[in-house]
């Protein structure tokens, strides 16, 4: 059953990739960009990024690709490493580090990619490989109507008695990068240093577990939340935005005072392009200051390129601008978390949500 | 076989006992809906001991009926009684009737020893002394030591045998049997009809049996009930249904017969075409007379003056037509003028054999002329 | 007798000249099979079971071969507990699906053909013409804490809080359950052909009544049907991911969910490799005892 589903779903991919590629304009380079599909992205991206760089550059063609999630692309990256259908990939961090140390993406010309100079600190560990496209941050998703005394100022609101059987938290089925973030500021909470232990968080969300409702939310814990099914979660600030415009106002959301971190999106080029300089140039202009401030404006994403500034209305909407949020970020070393990825997700599904049945 | 049969398990009831009568369906109903019934106010009585065919056309109601004896089919209205007892609301498994299928209905995940002794481990009897009785009883159908087969590997006619004697070793106090002989070949049909006859006749066994086939209702049966359209259309001895049908149907149904459209002349005389024959049993106020005569009642015998013939038989000349030969009889179809009838003669080599477009004589007694309304 | 030997060789000739030509066509027109067979099973599973043998280092996969991935799941007690919460939650939903679908499939196999048993029938099998995600998100509907069941207790005062009836192991045990009557019902009516009503009848006329009619007839009759349907629902149940995925709330593990995860989240494809080859030897064993059985009952 598994497997012919993935089956038909890969030969989908297949067939439309052919497709895309072969509708074009035979003079212009033709050239896919791959990333997701869902919340909003895959739409905003067209009309902020591609569309825009289409018309300005006559002599390449981009075409978006949509999928699920980053673990899709990486999915797709291996089964076409002989015979790449795409020729850049937006995804995480995490799995850029998995991607290059398989060779399935190369590294970028610099001198090609002259914005790649004007680009924020984080997220910079594979150099050339992977360069920031987005920053996100971490932060709790409330129920307006459940907190209308206020929102909630800290993670601890979630081991809220009063929200217990209501707190949704989202750790399985794509939810390993929002379970990862949750223990490091847990610990981080706690006073620990995740580079020594993460038993604090671990032991502190075992406690929390009997309280949760689900840990796989169906829909996207935003809609339970908006809706009332649940009354708190975790969740990305710019994912929330986007909901709370389309709840009008049901749903909240906020960084809470102990700090929050930071989801890095990355673009790469993919290994064996047939149109490499194409390729960068598209990401040159995928990380230039007016196409960093048409997306974010957009989708509540903090710019990567520094020069970017967005409309105030937006700016205050992002925490990862804010100054006091900005300077409490936790620092996080994803490409550690790349490595140790069983060590912190190995609990969850050992140790918290078993406390949960 | 006499043997074995007298060594039987079942303890046997007085044979053919007395008239008094044993199964009565009192004005018993099957009706679906408002459609016309199946079965239509039948009554019917039938003493203890005693063989009673059901015989009739497919559709007739005979299978409906017995299914109601059954306790399969509900009645709709009326009585059934065993003796004394109305059972007419019982359900099937407490009217202790026994009952053999067409298609036999041999459990095919039990071995045959194991069906045969079903009915006695309903009746909580043990195992092992059921597989006793099952022997013995497959010892009175003639089928000892197969109590370990799957009814499978067994042929038709065994397999009957072995339904009949899981039908039996429960003593009950009816037997039923629907269709049971016309799943098999014409030999074997003749031979179980016979055994069929012998053990209902040892056992004394009160027996209703469903049949199409007149041959076995007239050979086996004490009692013979032709049903048509729901309704007992006639019933009687083997004998009283064939030589006194009471009506056209049951003439033509029970053996071959020619069939005449005549009017009454007289009480004792009818005109058939131009001819007049002797003939009683018409009456004036019916609307139509028709004639039946069976073919074997006519004899032929060569052309001559119809003058010089006796007046106490009706005679008719007659030109051969065609004519079949059957091996037992010789068919003759007679072209006599006003319709073409048929006569049936045994065949043998003393015998006058006559060719087509031979002249003859028909000849046949008043009193093989049934008369009918109609 | 000369004729027939005459004929019997004649006849031998006949076979010895057509049968290779026979043999070709019949290869010729199972060539096509053969080929979808071979891209469609063989290849993938042959990519599988090599996958199962690379080693990987935190989803980066090595070109080394090596059991370490076998041993791994041999030696670590959560993955046999996730077997033993696949077998648990796959027989429980068969036996409970085998309860739910045989009065239906034996009424529907003892009506009489008529218009109305068309439509029962369509009615029974028409969850399979709907995606099983749309079901499963109308059982979420259904049987959420605000569902409309948990709505109607807790509105008649039958109840103070909500039942909790999804995200949790028996949201998935009635979302499976629901997902497999249409198979079930489908197999146990294949597998009625033995059942016959004279059967009953003459039991009946035995002194058997209804609940010694079902438990030495109609039962043991219809066993080829149960253990065909068994069949098909645990090996459905046991690979289904779906809906426990979507019913289970995240906190029901089992090894097909697992290897969802594995392959999905954690990006380990060798490990979701071997645990698939692991539910490919359950469906094996599976099979080997039905066989084993259908041999013996058949």
């Amino acid at each position: 059953m598994r497997s012919s589903n993935n089956n038909t779903k890969f030969s989908l991919v297949v067939l439309m990739v052919v497709l895309c590629g072969s509708s074009g304009l035979a003079s212009a380079a033709e050239i896919t960009v791959m990333g997701y599909r869902s919340g909003g992205f895959q739409e905003n991206y067209q009309k902020a990024v591609i569309d825009p760089f289409n018309a300005s550059h006559p002599e390449v063609h981009v075409t978006f690709y949509g999928v699920q999630n980053a673990a899709v692309s990486l999915g797709l990256l291996r089964a076409q490493r002989a015979n790449p259908q795409a020729d850049a990939v937006i995804y995480d961090l995490s799995v850029a580090k998995i991607a290059k140390d398989e060779g399935l993406i190369d590294e970028i010309d610099m001198a090609k990619v002259p914005n790649a100079e004007r680009l924020g600190s984080i997220g910079r560990e594979l150099g050339g490989y992977a360069l920031p496209l987005t920053y996100d941050t971490f932060t709790l998703v409330f129920n307006q109507q459940v907190f209308a005394d206020g929102a909630p100022d800290s993670w601890k609101a979630l081991w809220d008695p009063q929200h217990r059987g209501r707190v949704v938290v989202p750790a399985q089925g794509g939810g390993d990068i929002q379970a990862i973030a949750l223990t490091l500021l847990t610990n981080h909470m706690l006073g620990a240093d995740s580079d020594e232990t993460i038993e604090p968080a671990i032991e502190a969300l075992i406690e929390l577990a009997p309280a949760v409702q689900t840990w796989e939310p169906k829909p996207e814990q935003y809609t339970l939340v908006a809706n009332g099914s649940a009354d708190i979660s975790v969740g990305w600030n710019a994912r929330s935005q986007y909901f709370i415009d389309q709840s009008e106002g049901l749903l909240g959301t906020v960084a809470p005072q102990e700090g929050t971190l930071t989801q890095v999106n990355v673009i790469s080029p993919i290994a064996g392009s047939a149109n490499p300089d194409a390729t960068q140039t598209f990401i040159d202009y995928a990380l230039s200051a007016e196409a960093q401030q048409r997306f974010s404006e957009l989708m509540y994403y903090a710019p990567t390129n520094i020069d970017a500034v967005l409309d105030p209305s937006v700016e205050e909407r992002v925490p990862f601008l804010d100054d006091t949020q900005h300077d409490k970020l936790l620092p996080v070393d994803w490409m550690k978390i790349a490595a140790a990825r069983d060590e912190l997700l190995n609990p969850w599904r050992r140790q918290i949500i078993p406390a949960s049945r | 076989m006499q043997t074995t049969l007298s060594q039987s398990p079942v303890d046997s009831l007085p044979v053919r006992s007395s008239d008094a009568s044993f199964l009565r369906l009192e004005a018993i109903t099957k009706q679906y809906g408002s459609n016309s019934p199946t079965v239509d106010r039948l009554d019917l009585n039938l003493g203890k001991g005693q063989l009673l065919g059901l015989l009739g056309p497919s559709g007739c109601g005979k299978t409906t009926t017995l299914r109601m004896i059954a306790g399969l089919l509900p009645i709709s209205a009326g009585r059934i009684l065993i003796g004394d007892n109305d059972i007419s609301h019982l359900p099937p498994h407490k009217r202790d009737i026994g009952l053999v299928f067409q298609n036999y209905a041999l459990f095919p995940h039990m071995n045959v020893g194991e069906n045969v002794a079903f009915g006695l481990t309903m009746r909580g009897i043990g195992k092992r002394e059921s597989l006793r009785r099952a022997e013995e009883a497959l010892e009175t159908v003639r089928l000892p030591g197969l109590g370990k087969r799957r009814p499978k590997e067994l042929s038709g006619g065994q397999q009957q045998r072995v339904a009949l004697a899981r039908a039996l070793v429960i003593k009950p106090r009816l037997l039923l049997l629907d269709e049971p002989l016309s799943n098999l070949d014409a030999q074997l049909r003749d031979q179980m009809r016979i055994e069929i006859r012998d053990i209902q006749q040892l056992l004394g066994i009160t027996t209703v049996f469903v049949t199409h086939d007149q041959t076995e209702a007239l050979t086996m049966c004490d009692q013979v009930g032709v049903m048509y359209g729901g309704r007992l259309a006639q019933l009687g001895a083997p004998e009283e249904i064939y030589e006194r049908p009471a009506s056209m149907f049951v003439a033509q149904f029970v053996g071959r017969t020619n069939v005449l459209t005549g009017e009454q002349v007289s009480h004792q005389q009818v005109r058939i075409g131009g001819a007049r024959y002797r003939c009683s049993g018409a009456r004036p106020h019916w609307r139509g007379l028709k004639i039946a005569i069976r073919p074997h009642r006519i004899s032929l015998t060569p052309n001559r003056d119809p003058s010089l013939l006796s007046t106490a038989t009706n005679c008719v000349q007659g030109l051969v037509a065609a004519i079949t030969y059957i091996g037992d009889v010789l068919q003759y179809e007679v072209d006599i003028g006003c319709a073409r009838i048929r006569v049936e003669t045994p065949t043998g080599s003393s015998r006058l054999r006559y060719k087509v477009g031979d002249l003859v004589m028909c000849e046949w007694l008043p009193q093989d002329m049934l008369a009918f309304e109609g | 007798m000369k004729i027939l030997t005459a004929n019997s060789s004649s006849l031998g000739q006949l076979k010895n000249t057509t049968k290779p030509r026979l043999w070709l066509w019949a290869l010729v027109l199972l060539v096509p099979l053969l080929v979808i067979n071979l891209v469609s099973f063989v290849g993938p599973i042959t990519h599988l079971v090599q996958l199962s043998f690379l080693q990987s280092r935190a989803g980066v996969i090595s070109g080394t071969y090596s059991l370490e991935n076998y041993a791994n799941f041999f030696s670590d007690g959560y993955y046999w507990g996730l077997i033993g919460n696949s077998l648990m939650m796959s027989f429980t939903v068969t036996l409970i699906t085998l309860g739910c679908s045989y009065p239906i499939a034996l009424f529907l196999y003892r009506m009489s053909a008529s218009s109305w048993r068309n439509v029962l029938f369509v009615l029974t099998i028409s969850p399979l013409l709907v995606s099983s995600v749309v079901r499963t998100y109308g059982w979420m509907v259904l049987l959420g804490d605000q569902g409309v069941l948990n709505s109607a207790l807790l509105g008649a005062g039958l109840l103070d809080h909500p039942l909790r009836l999804v995200n949790n192991r028996i949201g998935v045990a009635i979302g499976l359950v629901e997902t497999l009557v249409p198979y079930m019902v489908l197999s146990l009516m294949a597998g009625f052909g033995r059942l016959d009503l004279s059967l009953e009848e003459a039991a009946a006329s035995l002194g058997a009544n209804r609940i010694k009619r079902f438990f030495r007839i109609i039962l043991p009759l219809t066993v080829p049907g149960i253990a065909l349907g068994c069949l098909l629902c645990f090996v459905l149940a046991i690979s289904s991911f779906i809906t426990p995925k979507l019913l289970g709330g995240g906190r029901v593990f089992l090894l097909a969910t697992e290897i969802y995860d594995q392959a999905v989240i954690q990006l380990e494809w060798s490990m979701a490799a071997t645990l698939s080859i692991i539910v490919l030897l359950i469906f094996a064993l599976t099979l080997f005892l039905y066989s084993q059985f259908a041999r013996r009952f058949g």
